[in-house]
């Protein structure tokens, strides 16, 4: 049963910018695609683990900061530089504020 | 037997596309083709693209000479045929030649229409029609002034923008109340009106042209009523008119065009004709996609292979400005109690849908700042089903998808129309793709010929060229990036004449919306070298290192290296530097190759508050700007030296510190030619001599290794500055983002720089001088203002989660489920 944890409200993460959200030893990369759209995967890149949050955001994919591996942010897949995918955590939006689900 | 004798007249799109197939059924005519316009066949719907300066002539031809070689097609250039005689069956060109055919296919498409208006004869009117109409207009454009466009169509509006391109200021005036009245209502004229206007082209509605004014040349316009608006420039685009002169000698029957059947014939059994010239159920056509399936059906006609007729199409169109979204098909203004309109409008965004229903079936749309479900609605207007209770769904996509738009043509199914004009589906070109093994753009549009007509179909094509080969993608070399395909050199252009300040808008008005992680941070440059620190800074375009200041390391941290103009340092600073390290315990303390020091392993949120313990400035060591000047010691220390290379680096560095350039620009002064500084491996470098100064560039110790080419040899210090200013002035207005002076060097050639920096002329130089004193006083060291205040408060910010079931339960409730 996950359990969906506030992080923030929205409107902290700059649109089409992404932050680390740190919890216990997972760490997640949070992203604000605009329009109050928000998507969240594992902050480290199947390649050698990047962190993901410091990528540029396009569309819906981000590009990772290290080597440029562009992750799809909808299915945590590598759409180019190589293959591998991150884990996605799903996201809520709830009266302006954001909510991530960890498993517990 | 000899050859069937096939005569075409007229060498474009309707015509060529028709006697292609024609050839794929029967190669075995003796095929004669008489061209009015001197060039092979080219795309004329493309010819507003070249106007825009979005492609070269070049890019706009379709067939080739060796084409009509390999087809043996006897294609006759700049001949005008004049007369036919059908009984005879010949053709009479203007040469006086005549042509004896045994089928006659006339394709002869439209000419102008031309208001009858005083003055319309003068110097300076043009039509917008042909090649040599592109040419002529673009010739004319280099002298820039105010050019008004009579006639707010889609051919009105394209010649506007494209005039704008070229640097001229742009009216529009148009005689109704509305901008392209035929296809769109009134509050369709009236969202795309504002969109017009927001590109900086003025319009004018219920403006009616009564007289051209000007002696020999026209120098205004002048409308019912008395007024007049002064111009330079006057292009008449009220609309086509199929051109039936011919077929009128030939004595077939005409109407508003020349009357065809369902097989394309006319009332002569050995004339055909195809296109915009013909007229069928009483319909003329003007664009492509009817026109190629009315010649897929004449050429089983004239083949003998004739199979279902052309029962007419569905009037659409489609308006080719980049940023301007705007497509019309069917009935799109309700005729009877029976129509019913289902209507979005948002004045905020600009978007403007309306879907016109008869009997519960799409029969007209009218799509205006978002056209992504065109070709959709379009199928739903032919096919005439009953579209079901939840119609307005029509209407909306998925916000997902909405937001991948780049993507998501591979969410389509494989049957769906991706090129409306040639009817290419998404199927038949991904299995071109991968039965082909394609890798760009051309490749596709040659093999499957999809995007080769409107070339509105572009980005899916590539987007699903993308998808399917991923990076193997081959760009064209002289854009920027498939994002935003444009040449470096004209984004330029456009950013300065359309003011466009920020990225995103970039991206939205002319490229695919998104972006990638290259084109964004070259973009970035762009904008702000364009606009000297008055556009809008989007940190969300730059890169990790130019959002924090700071160079991202392989483990995420940062390394954090701060200038010391001239390589030049002091105990008090090296004291600073140990106790910051010692603070934020930084793994490594390193001594560069460019004469400073790293502190490497700060983390993140550590950033701003090293830089204010540090008190030292930025050494831009993260980015592509001016790194450092490095020098040795001179004739501060040296038993050498002949120059004071210490004072004069620091000099260098601190002109021109804070500058961002199209990529890092790192320096060195030497006070003599033993070059300990190695300045004739940087990009710029002072070599000091007795008596003087060699100012050379474009040299590199890194991936390359390229000593440097001598740009100036000058006798002071004050003129090797300037110099060294002028040559880096000209490199960032000309490097193409992200090119290094050694390849600029070489690509520009030393010739070209040297005439355009220091042997340019006092008013050039000072010029250049002038624009690099204007961006210097715009910067700023981002160590100091961002540490006191970020750009975003949550700039430097991790999110921590309180890890323990107690924090857990003091936080709100969960939101319920959805």
């Amino acid at each position: 049963m996950p359990t969906w944890r506030l992080v923030t409200e929205c409107g902290t993460i700059p649109v089409r910018e992404g932050r680390r959200v740190i919890c216990g030893k997972e760490e997640v990369a949070l992203f604000n695609l605009g329009a109050d759209a928000y998507l969240a995967v594992e902050n480290r890149c199947p390649h050698r683990q990047g962190p993901l949050a410091d990528g540029i955001v396009a569309g819906t994919s981000v590009y990772c900061p290290l080597h440029s591996w562009r992750i799809n942010l909808e299915t945590g897949c590598a759409i180019s530089g190589g293959e591998g995918c991150v884990k996605r955590y799903p996201v809520k939006i709830a009266d302006g504020k954001i909510y991530l689900a960890f498993d517990d | 037997m000899d050859a069937t004798r096939l005569v075409v007249v007229g060498n474009g799109m309707a015509g060529m596309s028709c006697l292609d197939r024609i050839l794929q059924y029967q190669p075995g005519f003796a095929v004669t083709v008489l061209s009015e316009e001197p060039h092979c066949n080219y795309n004329r719907i493309l010819l507003s693209s070249v106007l825009a300066g979005e492609k070269t002539l070049e890019e706009i031809y379709i067939n080739t000479p060796e084409w009509y070689d390999q087809n043996r097609i006897d294609l006759r250039l700049g001949v005008k045929a004049v007369d036919v005689d059908a009984a005879g069956r010949t053709v009479t060109a203007a040469t006086g030649e005549t042509i004896p055919y045994d089928k006659l296919l006339l394709a002869t498409g439209s000419v102008p229409f031309i208001p009858p208006i005083e003055g319309i004869n003068l110097d300076g009117v043009f039509v917008f029609r042909n090649l040599a109409d592109v040419q002529a207009l673009l010739e004319r454009c280099r002298q820039r002034g105010h050019a008004v466009v009579i006639g707010g169509g889609l051919l009105g509006l394209e010649a506007a923008r494209g005039l704008l391109n070229q640097g001229m200021k742009v009216t529009v005036v148009h005689l109704t109340d509305r901008l392209m009245d035929v296809q769109l209502d009134v509050a369709g004229g009236a969202f795309l009106q504002r969109t017009i206007e927001r590109l900086g082209i003025d319009v004018r509605l219920n403006h009616k042209t009564t007289k051209l004014l000007g002696d020999r040349r026209v120098d205004g316009v002048m409308f019912e009523g008395g007024s007049i608006l002064p111009c330079d420039l006057v292009v008449i685009a009220c609309g086509i008119r199929p051109s039936v002169e011919l077929a009128r000698r030939a004595g077939l029957q005409i109407n508003r065009g020349i009357v065809v059947n369902d097989h394309l014939e006319t009332s002569d059994p050995n004339i055909f004709a195809v296109g915009e010239c013909v007229e069928h159920r009483g319909k003329v056509y003007g664009l492509v996609a009817p026109l190629y399936d009315q010649g897929k059906v004449l050429a089983a006609t004239i083949t003998g292979h004739k199979g279902p007729g052309y029962e007419g199409s569905t009037l659409a169109a489609k308006l080719k400005i980049i940023g301007v979204d705007v497509f019309s098909a069917g009935e799109v203004q309700v005729t009877g109690p029976e129509c019913e309109v289902a209507a979005y409008q948002d004045e905020g965004t600009g978007v403007y849908q309306k879907l016109v229903f008869r009997r519960n079936r799409l029969v007209g749309t009218i799509l205006v700042g978002d056209v992504g479900r065109a070709n959709r609605l379009l199928e739903l207007i032919r096919r005439q089903e009953p579209v079901g209770e939840q119609r307005y769904r029509l209407l909306f996509d998925t916000a997902e998808a909405k937001l991948g738009a780049a993507e998501d043509v591979m969410s389509r199914a494989d049957e769906e129309m991706i090129c409306g004009c040639v009817g290419v589906t998404k199927g038949r070109i991904i299995e071109a793709i991968r039965g082909q093994g394609l890798k760009s753009l051309a490749g596709v549009k040659t093999c499957t010929k999809a995007s080769t007509g409107c070339g509105t179909c572009t980005q899916l094509v590539e987007g699903i060229l993308r998808a399917v080969v991923g990076d193997q993608v081959e760009e064209k070399k002289n854009h920027l990036c498939a994002c935003v395909p444009f040449p470096k050199a004209q984004l330029r252009t456009m950013i300065q004449t359309q003011r466009l300040k920020s990225v995103q808008d970039i991206l939205d008005i002319y490229g695919n919306g998104a972006g990638c992680g290259f084109c964004k941070p070259a973009l970035s440059f762009l904008v702000d070298e364009v606009w000297l620190g008055e556009h809008h800074e989007d940190r969300s375009a730059r890169f990790i290192n130019d959002r924090v200041h700071a160079n991202i390391q392989n483990d995420g941290t940062f390394s954090v290296v701060p200038r010391m103009p001239g390589g030049v340092t002091s105990a008090e600073q090296l004291r600073k530097i140990a106790d910051a390290a010692d603070k934020y315990q930084v793994r490594m303390v390193k001594v560069t190759g460019s004469q400073r020091l790293d502190l490497l392993g700060v983390k993140k949120e550590d950033l701003p508050k090293i830089w204010a313990d540090l008190g030292m400035r930025s050494g831009h060591a993260y980015t592509k700007a001016v790194r450092m000047v490095k020098s040795c010691v001179g004739t501060d220390f040296c038993r050498y030296g002949t120059q004071n290379s210490i004072t004069t680096g620091i000099k260098l560095e601190e002109l021109l510190e804070g500058l961002y350039t199209p990529a890092k620009v790192k320096m060195g002064v030497v006070g003599c030619p033993r070059n300990c500084a190695e300045a004739t491996v940087k990009d710029i470098g002072l070599v000091g001599f007795e008596g003087g100064w060699q100012v050379v560039i474009g040299g590199a110790a890194g991936k390359r290794v390229r000593a440097a080419d001598i740009l100036a040899t000058v006798p002071t210090t004050e003129e090797a500055l300037e110099a060294a200013l002028l040559f880096f002035q000209y490199y960032r207005e000309r490097g193409e983002y992200p090119e290094r002076t050694y390849d600029f060097v070489e690509r520009v050639g030393l010739e070209t720089i040297r005439r355009e920096t220091v042997l340019a002329s006092p008013e050039k130089k000072q010029a250049l001088l002038d624009r690099l004193a204007k961006a210097k006083t715009k910067t700023v060291n981002p160590w100091d203002t961002e540490s006191k205040q970020p750009v975003h408060p949550m700039q430097f910010t991790d999110f921590v989660l309180p890890k323990d079931a107690e924090a857990l339960r003091n936080q709100p409730a969960a939101p319920a489920g959805g």
